[in-house]
């Protein structure tokens, strides 16, 4: 009952984005009031999925398995709470929840965009419910969660066991708050190519949300990053697996485009560079869905894929992308923008920084797209991974970091004395190199990059506090901080991203060993002793279970529960691992196979530091927030016109 | 300024004689670790053989154990596995006419669109 409630809900909700995007072209011959009608189809759009949603859910609490997606996807053993995140495990439901995230981005772009022009705000509410029209008419037609088993069957299958757990009750959500959120972004650059023109103002609009999108996007790259690290097993936190690809081409364009906005919004300058980045942005997202969703790709990603959907993806794609692109062409001409500068200016710099991250996003998309073409063209497959972009990505990010860090020493003083900025850069420097081969003898095992990446990791926070604490001085006014908060914050997560990511890569620990009960195994100063082994059962698995007392210089500091479990539905065993985590390093164990009789493989691992590349992350979205906070603090003191 | 030579140059005299000693002891485990990451589990969903735990890839973590202990180098086991099951198992592309652009795109992208901003930038 609740699903046809479900279904219908949608055919409204399809109506409704009809409506939206056909007022401006048909309805405005006919009627004046027609602005009034986008304004509120804009907003009903969200009620009408967000119901539709909560029915879904309710249906899969109910284990209602006359619908097919429920009973693909879960099970009466199924523990409440993954009943519920059940509903966006799976394919049809994901993009249900792609959906509502859309509405809701629609509403939020609806309330918040009164200070607009009306005919802007018109066309611009147009776009999005363009966007929301393509997406539900792909729900509809080619992935619809409500449609009916033929015959209902008594229990359902399973939720994949590795999405049976919290980490994944989180990540896509947030991943897709801000994939969608670039849609906001890209509606409002297709509207300025419409418009013919791009103000400053309409800059500092849409920065927020284009801050916004990137904070989310941040959250859930690092929250997948966060998942695979414990649930897979094999303690990585990056892969460069195709999917990871494509979310993070999304993310370092939009990187690139809050700062090309800085520049827009300050010197009225890149404006069409602005347009292309924010285009670009989006489309690389829907990209991304494209190459998950229509199963080209092998990865650890690919679940429920279908070639009649990745056809209606591709044409989909194929209209936003070539059709933004097409206006882009046409119209950019007649946007005035205004680029030249100074070599040794803030513009200047911005321009290095946007450069380095299109090219690094062109690396990402070349070694993600390469293999599949030469695929199509049947040569052979090979494969791009790991050694490939560290080879190539790693050199074009490098100068990026030290740019985060130079940047500050090169605008502390307004009058650019050459003297006074060469001294300080050479103190600096100075500096930092002492402090950075000083730390080196916290590391047993000495290497360049080790010392490059605590190099950078000093260079950036050391310049970047240095230019917080200058900025108050200069300015002597506590507002200072409160503007600056957000972006000091990101760059100094950046910093501490780079730190951890780097000693981790560069110091780990890795053993993989043949053990049975009571043997003991050591790595660096800490003992792990493999005491017992037991069997027992779960709510929807069988599970064993590894007990490892671990000692640190002879003191037993804690114990590890290593698990292997066998889920009812899967044949395939998952591994649980063992952590023991601490912000300068993880122990991480996990347990292979049974090798014979009692005697198992065992892989333990030590890493150092690796919690500072989730934290860096977290301080970056919490920088983001901040940043959209001081903002619309700021809009507030100084209004839209 | 002498001072600041000297430290340079400590520093850097540092940095290699560390990096000498630690070198060697580590070599193996450090050669037959950096292998089992770079090379493709070819039954799973991209994994590579240090990860999975597929009965493929155990067999092909015991032959690179057994490679390393014979003294065997990197170029030698890639080519013994690409030889056995074609390029595809290694996660490093190999420098071959095929994967030119792979190789030199990026850096060429990057020269052609810095020179169109800066040239555009800058012209007056």
């Amino acid at each position: 009952m609740i699903s046809y409630i479900g279904s219908f809900l949608i055919l409204l909700a399809l109506l409704n984005a009809s409506l939206l995007v056909l007022s401006k072209p048909v309805l405005s011959k006919i009627t004046s009031g027609y602005d009034a009608l986008i304004l509120s189809t804009s907003k009903l759009q969200f009620p009408l999925v967000l119901i539709a949603f909560i029915c879904l859910i309710i249906s899969f609490v109910d284990d209602d398995f006359s619908l097919k997606y429920i009973s693909s996807n879960s099970n009466s053993a199924l523990p409440f709470f993954y009943k519920i995140s059940a509903t966006w495990a799976g394919h049809e439901g994901s993009m249900l929840l792609w959906c509502l995230i859309l509405s809701f981005w629609t509403f939020m772009a609806s309330i918040y965009s009164k200070s607009l022009d009306i005919q802007f705000r018109i066309k611009f509410l147009s776009v999005m419910g363009f966007l929301n029209l393509g997406f539900l008419l792909f729900l509809v037609f080619t992935s619809n969660p409500f449609e009916k088993n033929i015959s209902i069957p008594i229990d359902g299958k399973d939720l994949n066991p590795l999405l049976q757990d919290f980490g994944l009750i989180v990540h896509p959500p947030m991943l897709y708050m801000g994939y969608v959120g670039l849609s906001v972004v890209f509606s409002f650059a297709v509207t300025c190519l419409l418009q013919n023109d791009f103000k400053k103002e309409w800059a500092r609009w849409i920065r927020p949300w284009a801050l916004m999108s990137w904070s989310f996007l941040t959250l859930g790259i690092a929250l997948g990053s966060w998942w695979a690290y414990y649930e897979l097993g094999w303690g990585g936190w990056w892969f460069w697996d195709p999917v990871e690809n494509a979310s993070f081409m999304p993310w370092l364009i939009t990187t690139a485009l809050i700062h090309s906005l800085i520049t827009c919004e300050q010197k009225s300058m890149f404006k069409n560079w602005t347009i292309l980045l924010s285009i670009m942005a989006f489309s690389l997202s829907l990209l991304g869905t494209f190459l998950v969703r229509s199963g080209i790709l092998i990865s650890v990603h690919s679940f429920a894929n279908d070639p009649a959907r990745g056809a209606f993806i591709l044409l989909f794609l194929t209209i936003v992308v070539g059709g933004s692109l097409l206006i882009y062409f046409r119209n950019s001409p007649k946007i005035k923008d205004n680029i030249s500068f100074d070599f040794f200016s803030r513009e200047s710099f911005f321009l290095i920084n946007n450069i380095l991250l299109v090219t690094a996003t062109f690396t990402i998309l070349l070694g993600t797209m390469y293999p599949l073409f030469l695929d199509l063209l049947g040569l052979e497959k090979i494969s791009v991974g790991v050694p490939y972009y560290n080879a190539v990505f790693l050199p074009i990010m490098t100068p990026l970091a030290l740019l985060a860090g130079y940047i500050p020493i090169l605008f502390l003083s307004k009058n650019k004395d050459k003297k006074y900025l060469i001294n300080h850069l050479f103190m600096s420097l100075l500096v930092i190199l002492f402090l950075s081969f000083f730390s080196m003898i916290f590391f047993d095992n000495f290497n360049f990059s080790t010392l490059l990446g605590v190099f950078i990791f000093i260079w950036i926070s050391f310049n970047i506090i240095y230019d917080l604490i200058k900025r108050y001085y200069v300015s002597n006014t506590r507002n200072v901080f409160f503007i600056n908060i957000g972006m000091t914050l990101a760059h100094l997560g950046l910093a501490v991203f780079i730190l951890g990511a780097t000693i981790v890569e560069n110091n780990k620990i890795e053993k993989e060993i043949v053990a049975k009960i009571g043997e003991t195994i050591k790595i660096k100063n800490y003992a792990f002793k493999f005491t017992n082994l037991s069997q027992y059962e779960g709510p929807n698995y069988t599970g064993i279970k590894a007990q490892f007392l671990v000692y640190e210089n002879n003191t037993l500091i804690t114990e590890l529960y290593p698990e292997k479990r066998i889920y009812a539905s899967n044949d395939m065993p998952m591994t649980e691992a063992g952590i023991d985590p601490g912000l300068s390093r993880d122990l991480y164990i996990t347990l292979g196979s049974l090798i014979n009789d009692d005697v198992w493989s065992i892989r333990i691992y030590h890493k150092p530091f690796i919690r500072l590349i989730w934290l860096g992350a977290l301080m970056m979205v919490l920088g983001g927030v901040l940043s959209v906070l001081s903002k619309r603090k700021r809009m507030k003191i100084a209004p839209l016109r | 300024m002498k001072m600041i030579k000297y430290f340079i140059y400590s520093g850097i005299c540092l940095l290699f004689m560390q990096s000498i000693a630690t070198a060697d002891t580590k070599l193996n485990d450090a050669l037959y670790n950096q292998m089992i990451t770079e090379i493709r589990c070819m039954v799973c969903q991209n994994q590579n053989i240090a990860e999975s735990e597929a009965p493929l890839a155990i067999d092909l973590r015991n032959k690179v154990r057994e490679m390393v202990d014979e003294g065997k180098d990197e170029d030698y086991i890639k080519k013994y596995m690409s030889e056995r099951y074609s390029d595809f198992i290694l996660y490093e592309p190999s420098f071959s006419p095929r994967n030119l652009i792979l190789w030199i795109g990026p850096f060429l992208f990057l020269a052609i669109i810095s020179y169109y901003f800066f040239r555009r930038s800058f012209k007056k």
